[in-house]
């Protein structure tokens, strides 16, 4: 992503930061741009724009936050909030920004992406997840069947990778989980 | 019966806006007693109050009903509006109209409905009213400050110039507070103990100022004018009409390298019996008796042996066996001083924000990093490196010093919100000295606004980057770390929009300004609030800046809110002004609405003297009938006793059960 060197909007889209309030459960005006997040985070230095910035594209609601790569990368270590002076969880806010991508079809990282998709997934079907079928799964979706051999294969030998996977007791009621009206709903969306 | 106006007051569109003030004033009419009804644009206006003074005198009126706002507004106003119509001034009732109705009702119909319920009550209350005269009461032309600082040092003497006597009461051995602790102040950089030591001098040679170090206030009574305040002076155990100041014993000490200094902030030892700092006022030392080992070895006399056995002698004593004079008195006893003062000032300061808190900072654990006052002393030239800069790990001169400010300030996550207002410019006088000191040294800023509103401030700042070569980096520092004999901090610059990591030798932390952990006990000593942050609450922000809500104490400084030399002595300056105002008078007029017992109803149970929070009742004999009697002077007009009282003797004036009662019934009835 590329901001550009004028930015575009006119005004404050208040839909899309009322949108990001809403799923994050944060308020993003309430953020004053000190960058202590950018400052503590860990993947911010190989991002397109760093966490503050962020912070900023979704107080004017700009749409350019949805093509950023820096919301699908963020790990969700919560080094930002917990380091906040404005008690802002800039993770959740990354986080909601992503559904909102997706549901408006923009995928700045279809890596990240993917394996969010195949990791719920892998929960879904077994409680927990399965190291290697995901691990497969990720190489289909990718179509990047050569990438990272040189650690997988040694991972493999040193059991990283059980060729059976575990599932977890009641894998039934756990299931209803997913299939609750609530999820049903929010997954439409 | 009497015959009552009623006058509506549309305040603009602040009332009129909501509530439909012709039909409350049209509806007014028809209240039994009521004789006259109007609404006026503005009331506490000159015509409004001219309207209301004519209407009083054609309508023969005796007693009158405002609605209008809240009485804490204007309700003197128009006291002295019914006076002028030859009414007494306690013959008024105000509804208040905008701030129970207006400002808090969304639907107008019942905005309207709700307004003409509180003109009823009020109608129907203050037709029971009385006429009352104010008391009067003498004025005790002496002034209480506490607290040494700046502050009530400006205070004190302005005071004690206009010819008043003042006790100054210091918590710790000596004078100065805050600004003795520094080097130089901004934004000229004139040494601050230059520019003080005359002041801590001038106070203890004024011939209208007592001065009481090492003492605190342990209880304040009475009220505006006569303040009844007990004193608790510490004990010094040195007799202070007898030392000189040779400082002879404070060098014998075997403590003297072994305790920490809180004139150093702790970066530097003091003994057992010390002066905090070289210009001390008075320099009387003290000992701490929490580290004397004489005082801490138990008393042979209360100790019992075995016969035959020798007492255990007490340890150490160097201190009495230097000191020719035979100042040492280690018998002494805190002493409990009452004394009367008129007025009482409140010059208490502030605190520096504790920097343990900040775990990404090193909760206080790197040596190298340190907070701004640890700098100040630092570079003090009476401090513990004696003006120079070094590392404290390891002594070497820094080449690289970062600074961070808002560490304890606009921090919402540490539950500090407000903005400390002196950091920015500290910081920037601090980064200017460093380039001073230490040429070679680059010094860095970690920002996120810089606040440089006063008078040279902002050219302060810019001079600190453009003359000096301070680099100022806009964004929160998120974590420092020990690596390699270096501190390696992880930072952002936030303009350029990217991370970064830089190595620093030293850092600095601009701690922000709180409240003094005792400010909460002292103004529930004195009988005062204090905001959500433990700074004392003033009357009015901007109206009634150095007045608290008990009359008769003042308030200045850093006691406040955080503040600048500048403000400090601004406002110490103004709560002298205010004092010298109360004592230009020899005779106060009290409040008229207090309680009063009616001695042929009282059955002299002795509830009210119980429940009085004020002291203010006793009880009375006359002809061998008991009775309570109300000190008019001290009652504040809480009315806990009229509450308490089961024959319904103790009465509130101006708030008595039949006025109460009759407020219900009008909005019950008609």
């Amino acid at each position: 992503m590329v901001l550009g060197a004028i930015a575009r909007f006119k005004s404050v889209d208040v839909d899309l930061k009322k949108e990001i309030d809403r799923l994050s459960g944060q308020k993003v005006d309430m953020c004053y741009l000190c960058g202590k997040c950018t400052a503590g985070c860990p993947v911010a230095p190989y991002q397109d724009i760093p966490p503050h910035i962020v912070m900023r594209l979704a107080q004017w609601g700009s749409s350019k936050v949805l093509e950023s790569k820096m919301i699908w990368n963020c790990v969700a270590c919560a080094t930002c909030y917990t380091r906040c002076p404005n008690d802002v969880d800039v993770a959740k806010v990354c986080e909601a920004i992503t559904q909102i991508a997706k549901r408006e079809g923009i995928v700045a990282d279809p890596v990240a992406s993917a394996l969010r998709e195949k990791f719920v997934e892998s929960v879904k079907n077994n409680g927990r997840v399965h190291e290697l079928p995901l691990a497969m799964a990720m190489k289909v979706a990718t179509k990047d069947y050569l990438g990272d051999l040189d650690v997988g294969i040694p991972m493999f030998f040193q059991g990283k990778f059980p060729l059976f996977g575990h599932q977890i007791k009641d894998l039934n009621n756990f299931q209803k989980l997913f299939n609750s009206k609530k999820a049903k709903k929010e997954g439409d969306k | 019966m009497s015959s009552v106006g009623v006058f509506i007051c549309h305040c603009g569109t602040n009332i009129a806006g909501k509530v439909d003030v012709a039909k409350v004033s049209d509806d007014a009419i028809n209240i039994p007693g009521v004789v006259y009804s109007s609404h006026q644009k503005y009331s506490c206006s000159e015509a409004g109050q001219k309207v209301i003074i004519d209407a009083i005198k054609e309508n023969r009126i005796d007693k009158v009903v405002i609605g209008s706002c809240s009485p804490k507004m204007h309700e003197n106003t128009f006291r002295k509006t019914i006076e002028q119509a030859g009414l007494n001034p306690y013959m008024l009732e105000i509804a208040n109209l905008r701030e129970h109705v207006s400002w808090v009702t969304a639907d107008k119909d019942s905005a309207t409905r709700k307004a003409f319920d509180l003109v009823k009550a009020a109608v129907g209350k203050v037709s029971f009213a009385k006429p009352l005269t104010p008391g009067q009461v003498t004025v005790e032309k002496r002034a209480l400050v506490i607290g040494g600082g700046i502050a009530g040092i400006q205070a004190a003497l302005d005071i004690a110039n206009m010819g008043y006597e003042v006790v100054m009461v210091e918590k710790e051995p000596s004078i100065g507070g805050r600004m003795a602790q520094l080097d130089k102040t901004f934004p000229t950089l004139d040494c601050s103990a230059c520019i003080l030591s005359p002041r801590m001098v001038d106070v203890a040679q004024h011939p209208n100022i007592r001065l009481l170090t090492y003492s605190e206030v342990e209880n304040v009574n009475g009220y505006v004018g006569n303040f009844n305040v007990t004193i608790r002076k510490k004990a010094k155990f040195v007799d202070e009409s007898i030392c000189t100041g040779c400082l002879e014993c404070v060098t014998k000490c075997p403590l003297k390298k072994k305790i920490p200094n809180e004139f150093e902030n702790g970066k530097a030892p003091r003994g057992a019996i010390y002066v905090p700092f070289a210009q001390a006022v008075p320099k009387v030392p003290v000992i701490d008796k929490e580290h004397c080992q004489w005082l801490l070895s138990p008393d042979p006399d209360t100790i019992e042996v075995a016969e035959g056995e020798k007492k255990p002698k007490r340890k150490c004593g160097v201190c009495a066996k230097k000191c020719e004079l035979g100042a040492i008195d280690f018998d002494m006893q805190d002493e409990l001083i009452n004394e009367k003062f008129g007025a009482i000032v409140i010059a208490t300061g502030f605190n520096l924000f504790d920097h343990k808190k900040y775990g990404e900072y090193g909760a206080g654990e790197i040596p190298d990093v340190i907070t701004g006052l640890d700098f100040e002393r630092m570079v003090n030239s009476s401090g513990p490196t004696e003006g120079k800069i070094v590392r404290p790990s390891n002594g070497e001169k820094p080449k690289k010093v970062a600074f961070i400010q808002c560490v304890g300030s606009r921090d919402e996550a540490k539950g500090i919100p407000y903005c400390s207002r002196i950091c920015c410019m500290y910081t920037a006088k601090q980064a200017i000295l460093v380039r001073e000191k230490l040429p070679d040294a680059e010094v860095y800023v970690f920002y996120m606004d810089i606040r440089a509103g006063g008078k040279g401030y902002e050219e302060f700042v810019l001079r600190a980057q453009r003359e000096y070569g301070a680099n100022y980096v806009r964004g929160r520092v998120s974590r420092i770390y020990e690596q390699d004999g270096h501190l390696v901090l992880k930072a952002a610059d936030t303009i350029l929009g990217m991370p970064l990591e830089m190595e620093a030798d030293m850092v600095i932390l601009a701690t922000g300004s709180i409240a003094r952990e005792d400010s909460v006990a002292l103004a529930n000593t004195i009988g005062i609030t204090t905001d959500a942050y433990g700074f004392i609450s003033e009357v009015h922000p901007k109206l009634k800046p150095v007045e608290v809500p008990r009359e008769g104490v003042f308030a200045c400084g850093a006691a406040l809110s955080p503040r600048d030399i500048p403000d400090t002595v601004a406002t110490a300056g103004a709560v002298a002004a205010k004092v010298g105002v109360l004592f230009s008078n020899d005779i106060l007029m009290s409040d008229p609405m207090v309680a009063n017992v009616d001695p042929m109803v009282c059955v002299a149970c002795g509830a009210c003297v119980e429940v009085c929070p004020y002291s203010a009742i006793t009880m009375e004999e006359f002809r061998g009938k008991k009775f309570a009697k109300v000190n008019e002077a001290m009652c504040q007009g809480c009315g806990t006793c009229s509450a308490a009282c089961r024959p319904g003797a103790a009465q509130l004036r101006g708030q008595t059960d039949e006025q109460i009662l009759k407020s219900i019934e009008a909005v019950l009835q008609w």
